[in-house]
Parts: C-alpha cells; structure tokens; sequence
C-alpha cells in the first residue's frame, strides 16, 4: 500500500554535465530519508515538478525562460565564475551532494519562517500543520469541523458552525487531534469548504488582530481558491499580483492603495492555507514589479459588467 | 451569421454534467438555449437533462454590446462546432465534475479542446459537486496542473451560485 507521507517528485535536468547529474542523483537518493521520492528525467518540455537547469549551457538557458514562463519551479546553476545576482534559486556546481540535497529540501519543502507561535486558534493550527496529509478534528466548544489541510478542504456540520468559526479562528481555545480512522461522526461532515475561502474570510473578520507580516517579500505559488470569496474583490486583485511576482506587504499597499489591514489579513490567510510562500531577495518597489499590460476598453468594459472597477488589474 | 471577429465571445468547456448550463444560465440575463436531451443520472436514477450539441446565452455589456457566451460540450465528434463558435473568444471556463472518476483526463480533454479551439485561449478551471466527493482534494487539482504546467486559477464553485460563476469569469479577466 502506498505511504501517503511521501512526496512524489519529478525533477527535469537540462544542460547538466554528467558529472553534476551524478551528485545531483546522490542528493536526491539522500531526500528519501526526508520521504521525498524524486524521480530524475531529462527535460525535454515535457511534465516536471521543478526543473534544475545549467544556465553554461544553450539547452540549460532555453529551459531556463520556458520555466520562467510557466512559473515552473527551477534551481539554477549559474554560469562558471560569474556572481549572478539574477536568479532567486541557486546551486553551487561545486557543492558536495549533501549540499545539494539541502537546497533541493529548502525548494521542495521551504520552512516557513512564519512560526505558528505567532497567532493563535485555528489560524495557528493551520500554519502548524500545512501540507499535512491526515485529516485532523478541530473542536472548540459545541463546534467540531474536519481541517483537510493538504486537501484544501473544510468540512462542518453546518454552514453556521462555519460562519462562527470564522469569527472565531484567533480564539487560543481550539483543540487539534487526529480524525479517528473510524470516524463516529463521518455521516455528520454535511457542509465542504474551500479552505483558502474560509481562511480568507476569517481573516479579513480578525484582521485587527493578526500581527504585521511587514518587510518580507511573499509570493503565491498557486492562485488561492478563491470561489466562494465572492464579496471579495480585493482577494482577486492581491491574488492576480502574487502569483506574477514577489511582493511585500508595503509595496502592495502603496500600489493598490489597499489597506494594509486587508493586506495583511489576505497574507496570512494564503500562507495558513498553504498557497503563499516566502520569496527571495529584497523588496521590490512598486514600479520594478511585474505589472501587466493595460486591458483592452473591451476587456474593460467587459469587465465592469462582472463587478469589477475600471483599470481592476492596476492601482 | 456571425462575425467572429467582431463578437464578443466567452466559451465554457468541459464534459457532459459538470455545469456548464447552469453555470451560463447563473450568469446570464436570458435563458441559455440549450440543445438538451433527457438522461437518467446513473447514481441516483432520477431523470436529468444534459447537453448534447450546445448552449448560447446572452449578457448585455451596455446598450450597444452584447457578450455571446457558448457551452460547448467536449465530445470530438462536436469539434466542428467549436472551430465555429471559438475563435476570437475573450476566453473559456473549463467546468469540471469534481465527483467523477475520471476527472484529470476530463481535464487533460477540456485543456486540449481549448488548445485546439486556440493555442494562446486563456481560460479557468471550475469544479463543480465538490460537495458530493468527501474525499475530494483539491491538491489532486494543482499537482495535476503543476505537470501539465498550467498556472491558472483553479475554484470550487456551485454553478447555481451566480455569485460563484461570476468569480470564474472575473478570475479569467485578470488574465486577459
């Protein structure tokens, strides 16, 4: 029976001399203890979970823009002797395997320096478990609910155990345990919920509350599901900006002239839920961001129509 | 006929019962005229309808436009349909059934329903009756998009909601 633990990963070469492959093939035999299992493949544009790419190479470089382009994860072996400041993931190509693995660890499992220590409740809870696998039972006084945390689910008897929990979600007074394997309840879960959407929610309620993610630069690594935040164009707009590029919390305020309550509620929300990671580098100014092309007057007007201001994509 | 370059088009895509009719019913001002045959849901035995060629809908965009939406079913034996109706389309929504047991190559098919209507269409992905699959995971979704590179928003909706199919559609405007 397959071990749900195990990360499953494939990983593209692209430019690698056998050499590198060789020790880049002993890291990945090391992350096995770390139940990452990584199957290696020679990139040639086809499905790969993150690519590893020698930027010395013409095959390395090409592979370089297409990951670019598709927002693929990718660690970059920089040219020979050069200080390239350019690329946010790195490899020294002199780096024992051990290095290696460590640095394909950090990308494929990045520790989050948001400690769970800084909020409480069920935000709290979130951040402690994201990514895991096991469906735990969440309880605070009358209200019980299933986190489905790597699922991206939520689960309650009712949509009104929902709307309080969402009210609730800094209380310190919620429980986390295990969902028991025979769950006395299981015909009880009525109501699934996305839980970027709960999150999101919930934070925006407490956003008085939550402390300041200031000075870090974030990006999302998936657009949030954001389905049912339907009053919530501000979700929207944050969402469209983080997944194109890396942002602190002050840049997005002064480019969307958006609280920074509401931005920073919608920070942590993504990061309890799993979808906003913390980026490298420095923070960008406004005008260094990747902003896109200005919509059409069609698109504008199409765009009106659904709710949306007039220039939605910019500040 | 239509002129395709000058109509403002919005498809939805995806197979047979993953909403596509009701989400187009959700979000437009007339009742979407659908090409419908009764068929009996398979689980519950009770009597359902389902598309088999087409939807189109309307939404006035203000006195002087109108946005032609068309649901699409994704049968290749309908393709020809698609090669009429989808060039110059703004974008598509791909709805999806969350419950079914084929859904990644429902998806997989939708994907390549839209390349072929257009290679460069921008589009979205709702999943429908996530509600009637406990054991639905969303990561099951984003891994499969991971792999088939696909960076594009993903949300659980009730088409139903027109709240909901809305927010499809507003999520593909921030991509066009």
């Amino acid at each position: 029976m397959p071990d749900e633990n195990i990360k499953h990963i494939k990983m593209g070469l692209a430019g690698l001399s056998e050499e590198i492959e060789l020790r880049l093939s002993l890291a990945c035999g090391l992350l096995a203890a770390s139940q990452i299992d990584i199957e290696i493949q020679d990139w040639q544009g086809n499905e790969s979970d993150i690519l590893i790419v020698d930027i010395d190479s013409g095959h390395g470089r090409l592979a370089y823009e297409m990951a670019q382009r598709r927002n693929l994860p990718v660690l970059v072996f920089p040219r020979s002797g050069d200080n390239e400041t350019q690329y946010a993931s790195k490899l020294d190509r002199d780096a024992p395997a051990a290095a290696l693995a460590r640095a394909l660890q950090e990308k494929l499992q990045p520790s989050s320096e948001i400690s769970s220590d800084d909020v409480q409740g069920l935000l709290g809870i979130c951040i402690r478990e994201a990514g895991c696998n096991q469906d735990l039972l969440v309880k605070r006084g009358g209200i019980a609910m299933i986190l489905r945390h790597s699922a991206g689910r939520i689960l309650a008897r009712s949509v009104s155990d929902l709307t309080i929990a969402e009210a609730r979600v800094l209380d310190g007074t919620w429980l986390c345990m295990t969902r028991p394997a025979k769950d006395p309840y299981q015909n009880e879960w009525l109501v699934s919920r996305s839980l970027d959407g709960f999150l999101i929610k919930a934070c925006v309620k407490y956003r008085d509350g939550l402390p300041r993610l200031g000075g870090k630069l974030f990006r999302l690594t998936r657009w949030p599901d954001l389905g049912s935040v339907t009053e919530d164009m501000d979700a929207l707009r944050l969402s469209a900006l983080l997944q194109r590029s890396a942002w602190s919390a002050e840049a997005l305020a002064q480019h969307t002239q958006l609280s920074a309550d509401i931005i920073n509620a919608f920070l942590w929300a993504t990061l309890a839920s799993g979808a906003l990671a913390r980026a490298d580098g420095t923070t960008l100014k406004p005008d260094a961001a990747q902003a896109p092309a200005a919509p059409s007057s069609l698109i504008q007007r199409v765009a009106r129509h659904f709710g949306l201001k007039l220039g939605y994509s910019h500040a | 006929m239509l002129d395709s370059e000058k109509t403002i088009k919005l498809l939805f895509l995806g197979p047979s019962g993953a909403g596509k009719t009701t989400a187009i019913r959700a979000i437009s001002d007339i009742p979407p005229v659908s090409s419908e045959v009764s068929a009996t849901d398979a689980g519950s035995g009770a009597s359902v309808s389902t598309t088999v060629a087409f939807d189109y809908s309307t939404i006035q965009l203000n006195p002087n436009e109108i946005l032609h939406v068309y649901g699409l079913p994704g049968r290749e034996h309908l393709d020809f349909m698609a090669a009429i109706v989808g060039p110059g389309a703004l974008g598509a929504v791909l709805m999806l059934d969350a419950s079914s047991q084929t859904l990644a190559q429902d998806c997989r098919t939708a994907v390549e329903q839209a390349a072929r209507i257009d290679p460069n269409l921008r589009f979205v992905i709702g999943l429908s009756k996530t509600d009637l699959a406990p054991e639905f995971s969303m990561e099951t979704m984003y891994a499969l998009a991971r792999r088939m590179s696909l960076f594009v928003p993903i949300f659980s909706i009730d088409p139903r909601d027109p709240a909901q199919a809305t927010q499809l559609v507003r999520a593909l405007l921030y991509l066009l």
